[in-house]
């Protein structure tokens, strides 16, 4: 044969073989870049919706409320599913809808626990719910549809946790939360021959007995509280302000929502612990609207006594505002709880948050195998491992509150163990839900394996989680998550969340590293004392809206913008953040490193005093008077959820 | 002689057909590939520092171990717009603040210099990565069309967003 011949023959071989590698192999790179793309697309629409969810929460008053929590997550998701229709050039009629077949679930996880959005079957059973007309009503009419597969939230999950000991006689669940509180439900030891019931909750810290700086220190004699070496005194008490459209006004947050006083200094007046109070002032707060709202707290009654019911009442918000205290009674209830929870100084007539009388817990040797979730058989925990959960048995057996001096820091046993139950409990329930999903896009759901640093930020923010998963790539189906925090939230303090305010009218972070140069204001005064205003939440530094209704019936409803927090006589305007540390940040001591693992760490290696006893007031403060679910209690305070601040400023 | 003629024409085109044109399947094909992993690792490292807001060395030094393992040279620009919120700080009052906002930018060398680099919620950070070396796909494709210039780059990749959370660490 004739070399062209051989050519040919080659080429006749080589030409399809290559041609088909060439398409297998563009094919294989598609799908790549398709699930590249997609990644993205799936960030992208979850960052749009973290962000509607910060927009509608940060200027609601009632954004704590679970009822308008509910609403605000719906809210959000709807415009995460808008934004994905959007992302992948769907938007349209319906556009919800055809992304729903993909969206096997969406977690919206929060302080103390996580919501699931994820389709469930619209049927109640085992309660016994009647219409007006005596049917019975056996699926929610919050969802349309009767007996249908539905997408909504499914009831919220807590980070909770049951132990059992039959030796001790413990059974009782312990509820973690994304900082050192917990909240503790169930049976602990005997009560004579009955079980011994205990609900309480409270800040967990570090005791000690002599003031030597790793942990709280009760003094007895002047009932002056330590955290390391900071004095917090009943008798130090600071007058918080902040600005409401043009006007100053003098304000404390009680249970998250911030009631001024609205203070006429003429009329009638009288003096209660120092404070002269004039009987005519007002105490308003935001209402949802964005109006000033006079209700909640009556005005004086110069006709009835001081200790009428309305009349006490308004004169302890009077002295909420004028003389706070929030972080001495942090730092009083933390050090109580602990001592409780595992400390060995006697609290006389110690209540829990059920009104009981209760002796120590006692719990410092609760060990993690004590959880119910704790399994020592090797089989389940390899069932457990093979559908991705990590088994509580990983993280090994120790007692979870050490009698230590490090309960409140990062690299604790009990922050070990309250990130394995925050893990636990989503990785159990999240793959239920995802595994129970059916849709004409894929046969089965399975959980993506979500990376370690995604779980640190689950494991210490607020965020979104979302799955999207059936999406045909060519080759393959595509299977992804998404984490995204927010950053921007008003569900819980956290320890990095507070700012100082500089000398030069800025505000930066407590990591920068200009703030341990003397350029801090001392208090807002200048005169020390409990240094309250150059430490605040970040949160206060956010815009807000009100509408000014104007003084007289006939003025015109104005929409104002303002910022809480202005420098006085420029007319509005606001402290600027930082540039070492705000809008950019080049001064930051990076924290979550070995060297400072937190934030407690690293203003206790500061070594300087104002500083630490800033940022340690203001935390506490600002805890102290951010809400939590556990200061609304019947048994204890009635129906006024204010009441827990309260009670503290009788006279 | 005419024989003897076509007969070089056709080892010629036999040549041409037998090696240059599978190797330049191949080099196109590797080409394909290496800049499937550029996308990818550029893809990675942008998603990354959005989702974390921290782009620190480590991050950094592997990106560009990632990039090298394809035995490539590669010019990896990274630019970074910080959102700059305080020219709208300044008063307030009864304006909506849409659009007042501005940002500063950082160029690759500002970035490389100020790593760790922490962002914050609303910055943007874009990645291009191009390669500076010539591929053996490039330079077959030069040596026969003749036609690309300098500046055709076979390999390049480019990845960008807006950072999705403000980090202390």
């Amino acid at each position: 044969m004739k070399l062209q011949g051989l050519a040919i023959i080659f080429i006749i071989i080589i030409l399809p073989i290559s041609m088909v590698l060439s398409t297998y192999v563009g094919n294989k790179i598609n799908t790549s870049m398709t699930e590249l793309d997609y990644n993205t697309k799936l960030l992208n629409s979850t960052y749009d919706s973290i962000k509607a969810y910060q927009l509608n929460t940060i200027n609601n008053s009632f954004g704590d409320i679970t009822n308008s929590k509910i609403s605000d997550i719906e809210a959000a998701i709807s415009t995460f599913y808008n934004s994905l229709a959007n992302n992948f050039t769907l938007s349209g009629y319906k556009s919800e809808n055809v992304m729903q077949e993909y969206v096997p679930a969406v977690a919206f996880t929060l302080y103390d626990g996580y919501y699931i959005y994820s389709p469930f079957f619209n049927r109640l059973e085992g309660v016994d719910i009647t219409t007006d007309d005596g049917d019975p009503v056996d699926y929610d009419p919050k969802y349309s549809s009767p007996n249908q597969i539905t997408n909504g939230l499914k009831p919220y999950v807590y980070y909770s946790v049951r132990y059992k000991n039959t030796v001790k006689n413990w059974d009782f669940v312990i509820t973690y939360t994304l900082d050192n509180y917990i909240t503790i439900m169930g049976q602990i030891g005997l009560n004579g021959s009955d079980p011994n019931y205990v609900y309480d909750s409270g800040y967990l810290y570090p005791i000690s007995k002599i003031n030597d700086g790793t942990g709280i220190y009760h003094n007895t004699e002047t009932d002056s509280y330590f955290f390391e070496g900071i004095e917090f005194n009943p008798s130090d008490t600071e007058e918080l302000k902040e600005y409401v459209g043009g006007i100053e006004y003098p304000y404390a947050k009680i249970n998250g929502k911030k009631y001024y006083l609205e203070e006429k200094n003429e009329g009638n007046s009288f003096v209660k612990n120092g404070v002269r109070i004039y009987t005519n002032s007002k105490i308003f707060y935001i209402d949802s609207n964005g109006t000033k709202n006079y209700n909640q707290v009556n005005l004086y009654n110069d006709t009835k006594p001081q200790d009428y019911k309305d009349n006490s009442e308004f004169i302890k918000y009077y002295l909420a505002i004028k003389k706070n205290k929030s972080a001495y009674m942090y730092f009083k209830n933390a050090y109580e709880f602990s001592n409780m929870v595992f400390g060995d100084i006697p609290i006389s007539e110690y209540k829990d948050k059920a009104n009981q009388t209760q002796d120590r817990y006692g719990l410092e040797h609760l060990e993690t195998t004590d959880a119910e979730y704790y399994d020592k058989d090797n089989n389940k925990t390899n069932e457990l491992k093979q559908s991705g959960i990590t088994p509580l048995s990983e993280y090994g057996s120790f007692e979870i509150f050490r009698g230590d001096e490090d309960v409140h820091l990062a690299g604790s046993n009990f922050n070990k163990h309250r990130k394995a139950i925050i893990r636990y409990v989503i990785e159990t329930n999240m793959s239920t839900a995802i595994s129970g999903f059916k849709s004409n896009a894929v046969d089965e759901f399975i959980m993506p394996k979500i990376s370690d640093t995604d779980w640190e930020t689950i494991q210490n923010d607020i965020c979104e989680i979302s799955f999207l998963q059936g999406l045909n790539m060519g080759l393959r189906k595509y299977n992804g998550y998404s984490v995204v925090a927010n950053m921007l939230t008003k569900d819980y303090i956290d320890e990095d969340d507070i700012y100082f305010l500089t000398t030069d009218n800025t505000y930066c972070k407590t990591n920068d590293e200009t703030l341990n140069r003397p350029n801090v204001i001392p208090s807002k005064d200048g005169l020390g004392g409990l240094g309250y205003y150059p430490g605040i939440w970040k949160i206060n530094f956010e815009r807000k809206k009100f509408l000014n209704e104007g003084e007289n019936e006939n003025d015109d409803t104005q929409e104002e913008f303002y910022y809480p927090l202005q420098i006085k006589g420029t007319g509005g305007t606001s402290y600027l953040g930082s540039y070492t540390s705000i809008m950019g940040s080049s001064n930051i001591t990076e924290i979550g490193t070995n060297e400072y693992p937190d934030m407690y760490t690293y203003v206790n290696k500061l070594n300087n005093p104002t500083i630490k006893s800033i940022y340690y007031k203001a935390l506490a403060r600002e805890r102290w008077g951010s809400f939590n679910v556990n200061n609304i209690n019947y048994e204890i305070y009635g129906n006024n959820s204010n009441e827990y601040f309260l009670k503290d400023y009788k006279w | 002689m005419g024989d003897s003629a076509t007969t070089i024409i056709a080892i010629f085109l036999a040549a041409i057909l037998m090696f240059v044109f599978p190797l330049m399947t191949m080099a196109d094909k590797t080409d394909d590939t290496v800049k499937l992993t550029v996308q990818t690792a550029t893809t990675e490292f942008t998603n990354d520092i959005r989702s974390t807001g921290l782009l620190s060395q480590q991050k950094y030094d592997n990106f560009i171990l990632a990039l090298s393992s394809t035995n490539n040279s590669y010019d990896a620009e990274i630019v970074v717009q910080k959102l700059d919120e305080n020219p709208a700080k300044k008063a307030s009052g009864a304006y909506v603040k849409i659009g007042d906002n501005v940002y500063y930018t950082m160029y690759t060398t500002q970035v490389l210099e100020s790593l760790p680099l922490q962002l914050k919620e609303g910055d943007i950070i874009s990645v291009t990565v191009k390669n500076t070396n010539n591929t053996i796909a490039t330079q077959l494709r030069n040596f026969m069309f003749k036609v690309t210039g300098n500046e055709s780059k076979a390999i390049t990749a480019q990845s960008s967003g807006i950072v999705t959370k403000t980090t202390t660490k």
